[in-house]
């Protein structure tokens, strides 16, 4: 794996229960607790994606599930810095199954908000963004020295 | 002994048993033919039906079809992920394995081949296209003209006549978007001396015809095959219920041998695993261009030659209408292309053409990794920003890029050695600049250079010159070296400019079909 942080490979953290990661996803990404189809959906096609992770991210994937609060932070700065991309890849994961359920769609497609509220929103985000980056930062060193 | 075998279903193939059908001759068409799914039964538009159905079986799948770029190592275009069409490119790779480097080839063993799949952009050749070519523009006319009878092709006279050519029978044009509409009126109102911009020359129907449906506007273009928009499916379907051509499928086709004035062509049926022969007095290949230089070079038992494999390079950006940040989605937007570009490049020294398509169609999700923001703001980019954008896949030709060479191997793998796509992003900058003076935005962090092998437009394996020769083709299609062996698809392309060569591909097999229905006619 290239540009990684280094965990200790023989760390004591458990594997994470494919179930936890969807949890923790999800409520990063939509912050409620996960429909019971949704996590179905997830561990089936991320049991799959476990399959091309290197033990190594795993590791990664695991040490960030248990110890890192702020999973979109983290998410984040490891999607700037290609680290931890089982995490990142999950994300996505997450976001394509949830926009099969009828119940999310409001999530993807919004209504008019008009121009200056959609540009408000942007602006909104591109803020939020940049204080989550920072964080993210911090808590990749973290996990690094983890 | 049958008269003509042509070898493959996809658009040169299909064109080239039409012609021959139309010559009162009746083909042997063999083929793989992995079949079709069953046609969608969705009526309502799309973003509709999603609010009240579950859509995982639609747009992922149940073997996770649509997740394959995310699951597996292999990326594909995104359309070719959805399950409808998963059998487009099904078993590709167990039937004819590629060994590749920085090249990702798409293959089909579909009825009807990567066309089911294909955005339908149909354009004449014209003078510019066909330089190289041992043959005119005036060659290849009478058979865009029958083409475009039978395909059902809409456009109208505008900017890009001079580029795309004759506009005779032609379907009025579909409807524009409203992003499309609010783009194209800004170029109307600043013209550009090296950019043109036109309605894009599409397969799909503007109106019922023939038993096809007009185009319904229903943003199911990724995930529900419409029949308003062309497949040579359609014309090899009613060519074999006519019982004008013979259709056989579970059939690769793995080599010919010529004798006695014949071809003898063996297969290897994919169910059974025997092997089979057919005997015929002309052999029509038209397998793609990858494999039809496959079977070439079995024939010949060949594990040494190397051969040219022309590829459009291609970047993608996305278009931003400020204006309309934060309005309503556009749910009834046409999915494939709805203008062309043509920009006569000083900075690339060279012609480029480009589509430009509005991205209703793809699952929303597919945007959220190219977007810049964290997941929840990603999200909400993905409700206020989209609306607003447009893509462009901007098309370069072949010549732009280092040769991508094609050879095979003892152990019966094809090699395929490309290169990254290294086209310089600084020369677009007079493209960029006037789509700002246009009122758009352009993102350079989003500027995507589509990996090698992705555009699917392969040719000139086997390119036509003049005096033919070992691996080339003469005018009339036969390869150097045979007397009843003719490439009638891509592979015979002498060059490739950034123009979709569809429609050119499928009228010069008509072309070279005509000349093979006089030859048996004469024997």
């Amino acid at each position: 794996m290239q540009n990684s942080p280094s965990p200790r490979t023989d760390s004591t953290v458990e594997p994470q229960h494919p179930d936890r990661g969807a949890a923790r996803i999800y409520a990063a990404v939509f912050r409620q607790t996960i429909p019971e189809m949704i996590l179905e959906r997830f561990v089936q096609a991320a049991t799959v994606l476990d399959r091309r992770t290197s033990d190594e991210e795993r590791v990664l994937y695991d040490h960030a599930l248990k110890r890192i609060g702020d999973l979109e932070a983290l998410e984040l700065a490891a999607r700037y810095t290609h680290r931890v991309p089982a995490l990142s890849d999950r994300f996505r994961l997450m976001v394509y199954i949830v926009e099969t359920d009828p119940d999310h769609q409001h999530y993807y497609v919004g209504s008019q908000t008009g121009f200056v509220g959609g540009l408000l929103s942007m602006v909104g985000g591109g803020f939020q963004t940049t204080v989550k980056l920072i964080k993210g930062w911090f808590l990749l060193k973290r996990l690094g020295s983890a | 002994m049958h008269n003509v075998i042509v070898v493959g279903s996809g658009a040169a193939g299909v064109a080239a048993a039409l012609e021959l059908s139309q010559c009162r001759i009746r083909p042997l068409v063999l083929d793989v033919g992995e079949p079709a799914h069953p046609p969608g039964d969705v009526h309502d538009n799309f973003y509709d039906y999603k609010r009240g159905h579950d859509t995982y079986e639609m747009t992922i799948g149940r073997d996770l079809q649509g997740l394959s770029n995310l699951l597996t190592d292999r990326e594909v275009p995104v359309k070719l992920t959805a399950p409808y069409i998963d059998y487009v490119t099904r078993n590709a790779h167990t039937l004819s394995p590629i060994d590749e480097v920085d090249f990702c080839a798409i293959q089909s063993f579909a009825s009807g081949g990567l066309a089911n799949a294909w955005g339908a952009g149909l354009y004449r050749y014209t003078d510019h296209d066909l330089e190289g070519f041992p043959i005119q523009p005036g060659d290849l006319d009478p058979y865009f003209e029958k083409l475009t009878e039978e395909i059902g092709i809409c456009g109208e006279a505008d900017d890009l006549e001079g580029d795309f050519s004759s506009t005779l029978g032609l379907l009025p044009p579909l409807e524009l978007s409203r992003n499309i509409t609010r783009f194209y009126d800004a170029y109307r109102r600043r013209k550009h001396r090296e950019i043109r911009i036109g309605r894009a020359r599409v397969g799909a129907l503007s109106g019922a015809r023939n038993a096809r449906p007009a185009y319904a506007y229903r943003s199911l273009d990724f995930f529900q095959e419409s029949t308003a928009v062309y497949s040579p499916r359609y014309t090899l379907d009613r060519l074999s219920f006519e019982n004008r051509i013979e259709h056989r499928t579970s059939l690769l086709v793995k080599r010919w041998r010529e004798h006695d004035g014949a071809v003898t062509v063996e297969a290897r049926d994919t169910v059974t695993g025997e092997q089979c022969t057919f005997e015929a007095k002309k052999l029509l290949i038209a397998a793609g261009a990858i494999n039809t230089s496959k079977i070439v070079l079995q024939s010949h038992d060949d594990y040494e030659t190397v051969l040219p494999l022309l590829e459009n390079p291609a970047l993608q950006f996305p278009i931003v209408l400020p204006k309309l940040i934060g309005s309503a989605l556009d749910v009834t937007a046409f999915g494939l292309v709805q203008l062309n570009l043509v920009w006569d490049s000083q900075t690339y020294g060279m012609r480029l053409q480009g589509s430009i398509m509005d991205i209703t169609a793809p699952n929303r999700a597919e945007f959220f990794a190219s977007l810049p923001y964290s997941a929840r703001a990603n999200l909400a980019l993905i409700r206020t920003l989209l609306p607003s954008m447009l893509v462009m896949q901007l098309f370069f030709p072949a010549s732009s890029q280092p040769v991508t060479h094609i050879s095979l191997q003892a152990n019966g793998h094809l090699r395929i050695v490309g290169h990254p796509n290294t086209l310089d992003l600084r020369k677009l900058g007079p493209l960029l600049r006037y789509l700002r003076r246009l009122g758009a935005w352009t993102f350079g962090r989003l500027l995507v250079r589509v990996p090698a092998g992705h555009s699917v437009h392969y040719a000139g394996t086997l390119p036509m010159h003049e005096s033919g020769g070992r691996y080339r083709c003469t005018p009339d299609g036969r390869l150097g070296g045979t007397e009843n062996v003719f490439i009638a698809d891509s592979a015979s392309f002498s060059r490739l400019t950034a123009k979709n060569m569809s429609f050119a591909m499928m009228a010069n097999a008509m072309r070279i079909a005509h000349g093979v229905a006089k030859e048996v006619k004469n024997r």
